[in-house]
């Protein structure tokens, strides 16, 4: 080797090195720019209009309770009457389609794959309510065990199964979360072309035992909204606290685990796209979409908007529900399929409609964001 | 190559064309001296240079490559930036004066803050309250922060306000006379990770001191003080390895650092002094954090414990591990009898159902776990695998834990080690005693309340638990142990959102200035 190669080679090497050394620092402050960036984008958005002058409403006026009745009657018992009917459905229809000899033929099986997809997509729509008896104590794991990070849900199952193919719905019911509910009846619905006599029984006992739960939560939602919701004098704001907060954490996770993470619009990817086995995202996100456009379109909320002269957040909250409503129609039934321009055109719809909810419309409700429980210390 | 040549009359033709290297083979034959030797060097010179600058171009370039897989942002532009940051130039020096600038925006509220730095009708009691709790607060409309006083009826006294969100509140202890010292300090943490922490008079809500983290450090949320108030012992993270630390800062010279210990984990957070004087009781979390994203980076590999050090030479005298490597040790709170209890984040499967409020003595092999009640039906699930924070009420016995996801805050027994009590608060976080000298005096001790919660809808929410009794006052129980409990929750609003933490002042007369 030459003098000059060599002398090339410890050159390239320093002034790499003092370069990569020095870029550390760089990286922090770049870090913090974008911290900074993301805080004043949340703060300010450019595509939201600035507050000026609104006066929250009185929580405890009748108009407030008003609309919390009609939030608990309207919206939330008639989303969880509606996804236990749906699960009880399933229940019969596995009940039938089994009497024969105990096993499913793949004509049984796709009646099977749509009443299930029934059933998820009407669980989509009531988790809108993101508390109350569904959601104590992270029940909702047994009835939607999503994102299944792991992947546990697939082998979780076909275990279940081997050690007990006469599987009761009690005995599920003891099971671990990872191997109930919808997740544990698509993987075997969808990854099956038939079903054995033991998968025959899991769907009948697993549908049993989610209809159970449901008919639970739905029976304590009928029984007791004004509890659980918090209605009445000083509880109406407790309950449009809850209420409106939970809106916005369905949008939240929504775009979090159901878009971003799985399709990898901001980061790498992470998770899996929801009803994926079954190649059906678009329809669980569309019926999320759904129940925010039945949430933040309802009369007596834009009601109370006009009230305070705040009709132009209802509209651009309907715009934007009406945007992403059409994104989503374009794209294909996995929207994984769509394209990268697709996927993020609606993930900043719903971002938008985020930031819309936080600076316009809880600050006329006079409405708190999660302060503490999205904090992560 | 052949290169053209213009005559004079810009003409160009064949014959005119020369190869170059001809011609510098006819400039060397025609001048073998010393302006050849120059020439060879300078040609030497310019094919090293060309070469380093490509081998430089492909290092750099992997290295790049590496980096974009962990960072989308990152920049090819972050080498030449991080060049002129390290030689003074450039944004980091631009990032100092804002600081500067942060600084003296920062001054001029306090002087103006008489009134609402938040631009919340706060009412503020400036006739001299008296300051019982501290919390950090966040006015969620226009993203600004502070610190406030709060009074024995819940009001408050005074409000400072701060450039970032802040996380734990430290009350200097009462042994101000022994370091020559007028009034009790308040330590007030930057949120993890951060590069600030703030001293207070803890009546007037002044700010004393604005302190920077060192190069390659960021304070972690937590501290405490000496039991003799003249040290401040701060959690801190080593930027380049990761490594947790423990800054150790002297009060009396305007909390300069003296030194600081290896935490022996990575990620500390609750730092406590045990009521021995002389150890500092730490929750290491156990989680790398990138700064930006606050990712974590080992959720599967990560190492959580508790760790005993001497807070005279950082020697480590015991370190405690959970039973699941993802039980992350944050929360402490130190009983006078010696007892350390722990408040679980847990960062495994959302369906395993682990123990979330935990007991350690000094010389016990293994953390002993809280109980739930056989008849009660929730479970350890209520608290959705985060507990925010921890009180101790060492004269009753009690634990009280804090759930802002779960939206609850539970009572334990320390005597039973059972849960005794539980009451829904959304958003629920900051906890501390409730004990007051003054309203004490109002309240007989069968009435008074044991725990104060804030949250972050705004309402500070005292707890009372007691077992239930029949007229004559005895216990409904032939159980002492399994008598049940009644819980009385009452509570005050504010027009804030109470931050993370809260902590309990004694008598302190405020003199807003």
């Amino acid at each position: 080797m030459k003098k000059h190669q060599l002398a090339a080679m410890v050159l390239s090497a320093l002034s790499a090195g003092i370069l990569i050394g020095c870029s550390k620092p760089a990286e922090e402050a770049q870090n913090t720019a974008n911290e900074q960036e993301v805080d004043s984008a949340t703060a300010n958005p450019q595509d939201v209009k600035p507050l000026t002058g609104v006066q929250a409403v009185d929580a405890s006026s009748a108009t407030v309770e008003s609309y919390l009745n009609q939030v608990a009657q309207t919206h939330i018992v008639p989303a969880y009457k509606d996804v236990a009917q749906q699960s009880q459905a399933l229940n019969t229809l596995a009940k039938e389609s089994c009497q024969a000899d105990g096993t499913i033929n793949s004509e049984k099986l796709a009646e099977l794959r749509a009443q299930w997809l029934t059933l998820a997509t009407a669980w989509a729509n009531a988790e809108v309510v993101n508390f109350g008896p569904a959601m104590d104590s992270m029940n909702n794991l047994y009835i939607n065990y999503y994102p299944d990070e792991r992947g546990l849900v697939h082998q979780g199952v076909i275990d279940v199964i081997d050690a007990n193919p006469k599987l009761t719905a009690e005995q599920l019911a003891a099971e671990s979360a990872v191997v109930q509910g919808i997740p544990g009846l698509e993987e075997v619905l969808f990854a099956n072309e038939s079903l054995s006599a033991g998968q025959c029984q899991y769907v009948m006992s697993a549908s049993a035992a989610l209809t159970e739960r449901l008919n639970k939560a739905a029976s304590a939602w009928e029984t007791s909204p004004e509890t659980l919701l918090g209605i009445g004098g000083a509880e109406n704001k407790i309950g449009i606290n809850r209420w409106i907060n939970s809106v916005l954490s369905l949008i939240e996770t929504t775009k979090s685990n159901s878009l971003d993470q799985p399709l990898g619009i901001t980061g790498n990817k992470k998770g899996h796209l929801p009803a994926d086995a079954a190649g059906q995202s678009r329809a669980i996100i569309s019926a999320k979409v759904s129940a925010l456009n039945v949430a933040l379109t309802d009369p007596a909320l834009v009601a109370i908007l006009a009230e305070n002269n705040q009709e132009a957040v209802a509209n651009e909250m309907s715009e934007l529900l009406a945007d992403s409503t059409r994104l989503l129609a374009e794209m294909p039934e996995d929207i994984a399929k769509a394209s990268p321009e697709q996927q993020k055109a609606l993930y900043e719809k719903l971002t938008t409609l985020t930031q819309v909810i936080k600076h316009q419309l809880m600050p006329v409700l006079g409405v708190q964001v999660g302060f503490n429980s999205t904090d992560g210390d | 190559m052949p290169i053209s040549v213009v005559d004079s009359e810009g003409a160009m033709s064949k014959r005119d064309s020369v190869d170059v290297n001809q011609s510098e083979r006819a400039v060397v034959g025609a001048k073998p001296d010393a302006s050849n030797a120059l020439f060879q060097g300078l040609e030497t010179s310019v094919k090293t240079l060309g070469l380093a600058s490509l081998g430089t171009l492909a290092l750099v370039a992997a290295h790049h490559l590496g980096r974009k897989q962990y960072n989308r942002n990152a920049r090819m532009t972050d080498y030449v930036d991080g060049v002129l940051q390290t030689i003074g130039y450039g944004h980091h020096r631009e990032q100092k004066d804002s600081h500067v600038a942060g600084d003296a925006r920062f001054s001029r509220q306090y002087n103006n803050s008489a009134e609402s730095v938040c631009n919340k009708e706060v009412q503020i009691n400036h006739t001299g309250g008296v300051v019982q709790w501290i919390s950090g607060v966040a006015d969620l409309e226009t993203n600004e922060f502070a610190v406030v006083g709060i009074d024995s009826d819940r009001e408050i006294v005074w409000q400072t306000p701060l450039p970032e969100r802040v996380h734990d509140i430290l009350i200097q202890p009462a042994h101000l006379e022994r370091i020559g010292q007028d009034g009790a300090h308040v330590a007030v943490m930057g949120r993890r990770p951060s590069e600030k922490f703030w001293i207070l008079d803890a009546s007037s809500g002044k700010i004393i001191h604005s302190i920077s983290a060192q190069d390659n450090r960021h304070y972690y949320g937590h501290a405490c003080y000496s039991l003799e108030g003249d040290v401040l012992y701060v959690t801190e993270n080593n930027t380049q390895d990761f490594s947790g630390i423990i800054g150790v800062y002297d009060v009396a010279s305007g909390y300069q650092k003296i030194s600081e210990f290896a935490s022996h984990g990575i990620g500390p957070h609750e730092i406590v002094m045990h009521t021995d004087g002389d150890t500092l009781v730490i929750a290491n979390g156990g989680i790398k954090t990138e700064r930006a994203s606050r990712e974590e980076l080992n959720i599967d590999s990560m190492q959580p414990s508790l760790a005993y050090l001497n807070r005279h030479d950082g020697t480590l005298l015991e370190q405690i591990t959970p039973e699941h490597n993802q039980m992350s040790v944050r929360h402490l709170a130190m009983h006078d009898n010696g007892t350390v209890v722990i408040g679980i984040q847990f960062q495994g499967e959302r369906h395993l159902r682990v123990p979330m409020v935990l007991t350690h003595q000094r010389g016990e092999p293994e953390f002993s776990a809280l109980q739930m009640p056989q008849t009660d039906s929730k479970g350890w699930h209520r608290f959705h695998h985060y507990i925010a924070s921890i009180a101790v009420d060492s004269e009753r016995n009690l634990v009280c834990a804090t759930s802002p996801i779960g939206g609850c805050a539970a009572v334990f027994d320390l005597t039973t080690g059972l849960m005794v009590g539980e009451t829904e608060l959304p958003d629920c976080a900051g906890v501390t005693t409730f004990s007051m000298e003054n309203k004490a005096e109002q309240l007989s001790e069968q009435a008074a309340p044991q725990f104060l919660v804030s949250d972050g809808q705004g309402y500070l929410s005292s707890i009372r638990v007691e077992r239930l009794t029949d007229i004559n006052g005895t216990i409904n129980s032939d159980d002492e142990q399994g008598a049940p409990w009644a819980a009385e929750v009452e509570k005050t609003h504010q027009p804030y959102a109470f931050d993370n933490h809260l902590n309990t002042l004694m008598t302190v007369t405020g003199r807003l200035e």
